[in-house]
């Protein structure tokens, strides 16, 4: 079974399961001109142009979340084009249908299918342009193409002696048509894919150059500081009611009006905005603000309240079959013992160092409305949408500037910072630019988050098989909030309300943001039943990195190895001999045991756990080598083995597993958000318990080698660690730890 | 009116007092290196170094600053040229970047005060700084072999001749 996971997100937007197509096109029917043309550039397609002055310039994108694809993209360009990856100068790209992703059909970042989606694509694009400049070179020098070879960025005639380079090139091969049939290089021939290139963003995030959104100044059109006040940018930041889902009954606006530098208090459908003409000077005035809040929906809402519903839930028929396999005809061994576990995860804030913010400019120009927006986001396009629909304007007046982002782990696919700063930007009384800003609090209370899950498993066991396994998910459905937020955004007005929301409900019973991982759980057992009750609920939830992964990793690499103890086996040979149709993950498991030394002795105290799970196409398997003091669990280190086919760059392979294990180790031992009273009762890093330094493993990452089509690392490497690590406490202990943040009795 | 040198240059600031030095630097003089991400002194993104010590700025007040002397990653080398930066890039340590300004910070000013870290003492003083990227394990790596670098004499001899790092004196 193919993981559907987010591609749910927007596919469900144009056809919904039972077929009925929505009838809108999500791009337009003519081919727009490709951006961020240079003067004199050939620019064959919408990613690669050549200057003149042989300026290799490549337009990313995809969200740079530091999952590093303004490295990886280009690099699979190079590798045709026949250019040294460090050479090509990378920009945040504009809107283009040329960028969307080939099976969402928006330009989103997401699902781990950046560089899968681009792997073909990019290739050719790359290939073609090659091929352009070697015919340019070939009738310039009056020899046969055949004659002449591309290398190092320049086209080279041995049989006469000529080269030039591809800039010296750029303007006859404009004049040229475009080949359509390009050979693509064998991976045997690959001289950049699979190599340790250096990440191309070092040297300016070393040195405190990269411009993330809020580091953006403009005045007048030009970036400068100091700006004359009638340009400057104003700062604005939002009191928001503290309860989930209410608003604003009254406010009083006097005191802070009183503060130096406000400019003006008002209402926006987020709470009241602030604007004045610094950060500390707005929220300094926010403090003074006095508000009577209103009561929404989530008023009473707690965590307390919410297991008690799940657990009713849990207890009762509700919910839908999502899977019931018999893989065998007759089923009657002699059942000798049934195992039974509850297991839990909570709600989780996704913790982005960059907290939300967004620049906005919203003015007239030659007598037209017009608006830039600069802003870390996963989607400009459905950005661009968003704001044109809010603001009144055309699509081609909004310029969407995507930048530099500080983490997202999917924080970034929603769209409430552009919302407020466009609401904000509506209310001011001048047209200045807006820069609107969203303290650690704001992002820890007005999340997206992570939904809690809860989880039953039962599993059958003879002397020596298990013959039954049956899991019943009991959550609330990303997609029922979420798929309406995106159809709304990118529907043409005449599309009633309605519509969107009726969509969301019908996504939502069987929701595979909530099941992946769980409904297609890979294990050889006879009986596969798994039923799904669907949680509802107002609290704001979204894309956690690796979504439902993020539990059903815990939830079935930590039952499977409660069922492997139970029948006396090793937890790897149990897996392997229970996943002999499944080569990536036989491969992953067999090189993590080696790297591992899994069974052999380990130093006193210490003790391992494994676990093994696919998520996006790529499995991961890891090791975590844990001791237990007193109450406290230390991870010591993580041995991770990764199958993520064509590997473009090992060190951003690396990068990103690390990455996931450590976002993993995180929810695995210390954060998670809980409400009372309809308010969320963490706020900051204190509270919020991230991983530190000091709490931070060895980590080590070995990959698979593969030459097949290459599968996605921003989100594989978090789903085992949780369970690779409970696994290792039960080592330790005998204590079965089957909620996180685990805590021992 | 504040006065106080940063990154060599002296600054004479109208300002409130509470200002936190963070916003001073970033808004006021217009050098966004240095990050916001917590506002509570949890995270460390906001690291510079006042007389050398590495301090939290989003909560230091810039009347603390009086008389003293700043220093932001603007005022480390623009080029990357401080060993710690060049080990950064040696070990491919950023990922999204953000909380990279505030880690060499930290990493800089540890070394100035032991320049021969362990893996506690480098686990111990760096836990102020925040990463959600998990960069921690290729940091350690870093500040070890930055370590070396600068016990190295002509190491030495380079960073202070060009001036490079809160520890020297010229502008």
């Amino acid at each position: 079974m193919t993981s559907i996971n987010r591609r749910q997100f927007v596919k469900g937007s144009t056809t919904v399961a039972g077929g009925f197509a929505l009838g809108f096109g999500l791009t337009g029917c003519a081919q727009p001109p490709y951006p961020a043309t240079k003067t004199g550039a050939f620019q064959p397609n919408a990613f690669i142009q050549i200057a003149p002055d042989n300026s290799i310039i490549f337009q990313v994108f995809r969200a740079e979340v530091g999952q590093g694809v303004s490295t990886a993209l280009p690099m699979i360009l190079a590798e045709e084009l026949e250019v040294d990856p460090a050479l090509i100068q990378v920009e945040m790209s504009g809107v283009h249908p040329a960028y969307n992703d080939p099976q969402y059909n928006v330009m989103i970042t997401g699902g781990s299918a950046s560089i899968a989606g681009a792997w073909d694509i990019l290739r050719e694009a790359g290939a073609i342009t090659r091929q352009a400049l070697v015919n340019a070179a070939a009738i310039q020098w009056g020899v046969s193409s055949s004659e002449c070879r591309a290398v190092s960025g320049q086209v080279v005639a041995e049989s006469i002696g000529k080269r030039l380079n591809y800039g010296e090139l750029a303007d006859a091969a404009r004049k040229l048509p475009l080949p359509t049939q390009v050979a693509l290089k064998p991976a045997a021939d690959f001289k950049v894919i699979g190599t340790e290139v250096n990440r191309l963003d070092l040297l300016d995030k070393v040195t405190g150059k990269t411009q993330y959104s809020m580091d953006i100044n403009i005045a007048g059109g030009a970036e400068q500081v100091n700006e004359p006040e009638e340009h400057a940018t104003k700062v604005a930041v939002v009191v928001r009611n503290p309860e989930l889902g209410g608003g604003v009954a009254a406010f009083n606006a006097a005191a802070a009006l009183e503060q130096t530098g406000v400019s003006e208090v008002f209402e926006i459908p987020a709470g009241v905005a602030v604007v004045a003409d610094s950060y500390w000077h707005a929220r300094k005035a926010a403090d003074n603000l006095q508000v009577e809040w209103q009561a929404g929906s989530l008023a009473q809402f707690s965590t307390a309240a919410m297991r008690q519903r799940m657990d009713k839930l849990m207890s009762s028929d509700a919910g839908k079959n999502v899977r019931d396999d018999k893989q065998s005809a007759t089923l009657d061994p002699a059942i000798t013992k049934a195992l039974e576990a509850e297991y839990y995860v909570p709600h989780l804030a996704h913790g982005q160092l960059e907290p939300s913010n967004c620049l906005i400019w919203f003015r007239e120009e030659h007598g037209e409305a017009v608006c830039d927006m600069w802003l870390p986001n996963q989607g400009p396009d459905l950005c661009q949408k968003r704001a044109a629909q809010l603001l009144g304007l055309p699509l081609e007046r909004v310029n969407i500037h995507s930048t530099w982002v500080g983490s997202s782990f999917g924080r970034r696919l929603n769209q409430d910072h552009l919302e407020e700063a466009a609401y904000i930007a509506l209310g001011m009384k001048t047209a200045q630019p807006l820069r609107l800003m969203w303290s650690r609090e704001d992002d820890t209370r007005h999340d997206f988050y992570r939904p809690a899950m809860l989880a039953r498993l039962r599993a059958e066991l003879s002397a020596d098989d298990v013959w039954r396994w049956q899991h019943k998910l009991v959550g609330p459905s990303i997609s029922q909030q979420q798929i309406p937020l995106t159809i709304k955004s990118i529907a043409p007005t005449w599309v009633p309300e309605l519509l969107p929301d009726l969509v969301g409900k019908v996504m939502a019973k069987k929701d595979f943001s909530s099941l992946e991982g769980s409904v297609d759980m890979p294990y050889q057992i006879a009986n596969i039943k798994v039923d799904y009750a669907l949680l509802e609920t107002d609290v704001p939830i979204g894309y956690w990195r690796s979504v439902g992964h993020s539990h059903s990793g815990f939830v079935v690499e930590s039952f499977i190895d409660e069922v492997a103890h139970a029948l006396g086996h090793d937890s790897i040979e149990f897996r392997r001999q229970r996943l002999q149709q499944h080569p990536r993950h036989l491969a992953v498991l067999q090189l993590v045991a080696e790297k591992a030394a899994w069974g052999q002795s380990l130093p006193a105290g210490r003790f391992h756990g494994v676990a093994v799970h696919e998520a996006f196409d790529t499995v991961v398997a890891e090791v975590a080598e844990v001791s237990v003091h007193e109450k406290e669990i230390r991870v010591h280190k993580v041995t991770a083995a990764v199958h993520c086919g064509q590997v473009i760059n090992p060190l951003i392979v690396k990068q990103q597993i690390e990455s996931g294990i450590l976002v993993a180790l995180a929810q695995t031992l210390y954060s998670e958000i809980t409400f009372d009273k309809g308010q969320v009762q963490q706020s900051n890093f204190h509270d919020y318990r991230v991983v530190r330094m000091n709490e931070s493993p060895e980590i080590e990452v070995h990959i698979v080698p593969s030459t097949a089509a290459p599968t996605g690392v921003g989100e594989p490497g978090t789903p085992p660690l949780a369970p690779a690590v409970a696994n290792a406490v039960f080592a330790s202990t005998g204590q079965r730890l089957r909620s996180l943040p685990l805590r021992l009795a | 009116m504040i006065e106080f040198i940063l990154n060599g240059v002296q600054q004479q600031l109208e300002i409130e007092s509470d200002t936190p030095l963070l916003w001073v630097v970033r808004e006021e003089i217009g050098l966004t290196g240095s990050k916001f991400g917590c506002g509570k002194g949890l995270c460390g993104a906001c690291t510079m170094h006042v007389d050398g010590v590495a301090s939290r700025t989003c909560i230091l007040p810039v009347s603390a600053v009086a008389g003293k002397s700043v220093t932001t990653i603007e005022g480390i080398s623009e080029q990357a040229q401080h060993p710690v930066q060049q080990a950064w890039m040696e070990f491919n340590v950023p990922q999204c970047g953000y909380c990279q300004s505030g880690q060499i910070m930290s990493a800089i000013a540890l070394l100035e005060q032991n320049p021969q870290p362990s893996d506690d003492d480098i686990n111990q003083f760096m836990s102020g700084n925040i990463c959600r990227c998990g960069t921690y394990p290729r940091i350690r790596q870093a500040i070890h072999w930055a370590a070396e670098s600068l016990t190295k004499d002509e190491t030495q001899t380079r960073v202070k001749k060009a001036g490079i790092g809160s520890a020297s004196e010229s502008s």
